[in-house]
């Protein structure tokens, strides 16, 4: 008798909270629901950490060889403890300033000395601050090519070097993407084609080539760098586009507010840690402080128009914070 | 009587403009319409044995080096860098500006430049803003500046440009188009203006 009644008090804490947590707003283009958070969001890693997904961590423009670099690092080794993501990807600004012998040790590999300890693979692309030459830096897992792929689980990931997209490149992708046969399909390069940063913005004459091959071949999610912030954008032909731009720089209030904008954070540094559970795409944003600063989950375009024939617009089930982001206790500039 | 002879003036400077504009309209649209193929050709084919003779070059240098694929050290990739780019230095000591941009080989360039931002003026425009020249000075068979970031090569020009093999690349600073050895981060060459 006892039992029904627990399970019931159970079941109304359980809905009361994610009542909280989700606050239905109007819908855009894609986005099922969308919340607004009060400032600070939970500290530990709440991915689903299914058995058997597909988990890794994003960094963006990070080489800078500042201490808010070693800092992010550090809670990047924090997340990696509970979350246990395999590899980061890297879009691009991999090395700010020289390149000496040097510059690959302070700007890279101390910061993630504990992630590279522990033997989490790193894989890159070009920014324009990088030296075409990192391509043969075995820990950017790059085998001397500015482009490439590589599949994880159920995920091909396009590696793409946005400052040179020329014709070959081109090609390439069209006929990488034409014989993918992975159930998620993410292209990651330096050059944001949406973005509402100030400084750079979206690149729109990169958008008319890349966007055309991302929507014919289905590429579900997208994510660049170089504005050094962070940006969820709202889902544009049913892509998900992502910036993540401070990891090491920061722009601090970068961000134009947009209507394309569907989540932005510009007052820290951030990383992300992803998880790809067969249909769904889990992410989460992080600050340098630990504060979860977005997160959601992105259905497979497939699963989310709920069956053939209907059109397949990705849904995004997502918490975040307001257009500035969270307040952080420090607010270092670079 | 003045009055009107001023406004007939007005007028009369008023039509050679628009004559003017639309005779600028016109010059805009000739690279793509009016194009001499036979010029464009011979200048292609200069290019290409100009970036023929430097690829040449360019493998001698690196004859008994090692190509690196994939190492742990930053240090191995710097120092071959650095040999490679002396050994190319020397090869190239008397290298000068136009040795392969000649001024037929320039001028087919500027209109390919043209043609690409007729497709994509917006586009192209806006990609060309990062472009704004800077402090770095740029000489032939001289390092390109690794202080500043590179910028994007807009896709429209990029694919208006001939192809190049992968160790080089075209690069923009201002007005000033840039071929470029990425292996050794040297400037081949350049060619002045030819980006509005």
């Amino acid at each position: 008798m006892r039992r029904p009644i627990f399970t019931a008090i159970l079941l109304g804490a359980g809905m009361a909270l994610a009542a909280a947590l989700f606050v239905i707003c109007p819908a855009a283009a894609g986005i099922e629901a969308q919340a607004v958070r009060p400032n600070g969001g939970p500290q530990a890693t709440t991915l689903p950490l299914k058995p058997n997904s597909v988990r890794f961590a994003v960094i963006g423009d990070s080489g800078t060889g500042s201490p808010v670099q070693y800092e992010l690092g550090q809670e990047m080794q924090k997340v990696h403890q509970t979350s246990d993501f395999g590899f980061v990807i890297m879009l691009g600004d991999n090395l700010y300033g020289g390149h000496s012998a040097g510059d690959f040790e302070s700007k890279f590999e101390r910061p993630y000395k504990p992630l590279l300890d522990e033997g989490v693979q790193f894989y890159a692309t070009l920014g324009n601050h990088d030296n075409a030459n990192e391509t043969s830096y075995a820990r950017f897992n790059m085998n001397g090519k500015r482009y490439y792929t590589f599949t994880r689980g159920n995920v091909e990931f396009f590696v793409l070097d946005s400052n040179y997209m020329n014709g070959p490149q081109l090609e390439w992708l069209r006929d990488e993407l034409q014989k993918s046969t992975t159930e998620w399909k993410i292209a990651y390069f330096h050059h944001p084609i949406y973005s509402g940063g100030k400084r750079h913005g979206a690149d729109t004459d990169l958008r008319a080539v890349l966007e055309p091959l991302f929507k014919k071949y289905k590429v579900n999610v997208v994510l660049s760098g170089h504005d050094h912030v962070y940006e969820r954008i709202v889902p544009q032909s049913n892509i998900v586009y992502f910036v993540l731009g401070n990891s090491g720089q920061l722009r601090s209030g970068g961000l134009e507010k947009e209507a394309e904008e569907a989540a932005g954070f510009d007052t820290d540094r951030c990383f992300m840690v992803m998880e790809v559970a067969g249909s769904e795409l889990y992410f989460q944003t992080i600050s340098r402080t630990g504060t979860i600063v977005d997160s959601g989950v992105v259905k497979h375009q497939s699963e989310a128009a709920g069956g053939a024939g209907a059109p397949a617009e990705p849904a995004v089930k997502a918490a975040n914070n307001n257009h500035q982001g969270v307040t952080s206790p420090k607010q270092p500039q670079q | 009587m003045n009055h009107h002879r001023s406004l007939s003036g007005y007028a009369a400077t008023l039509l050679m403009l628009l004559a003017l504009a639309m005779l600028g309209a016109g010059c805009k649209k000739a690279p793509v319409e009016g194009r001499d193929i036979e010029n464009d050709a011979r200048a292609l084919q200069q290019f290409n044995k100009g970036v023929e003779a430097y690829v040449t070059l360019h493998s001698r240098a690196e004859k008994d080096m090692p190509h690196i694929k994939a190492t742990n050290s930053g240090a191995a990739i710097v120092k071959r860098q650095n040999t490679l780019a002396a050994r190319v230095q020397k090869a190239r000591s008397k290298a000068k500006e136009g040795d392969v941009f000649t001024p037929e080989v320039s001028a087919y360039f500027r209109r390919q430049v043209d043609a690409a931002i007729l497709g994509n003026r917006d586009g192209v425009e806006e990609a060309l803003k990062a472009a704004a020249p800077g402090q770095q000075k740029i000489t032939v068979n001289q390092p390109y500046p690794e202080d500043g970031p590179h910028v994007m090569m807009p896709p429209t020009i990029l694919l208006h440009l001939p192809r190049l093999p992968e160790l080089m690349q075209y690069d923009i600073l201002g007005h000033d188009l840039i071929l470029r050895d990425v292996e050794c981060n040297l400037v081949v060459d350049v060619t002045r203006n030819v980006i509005p």
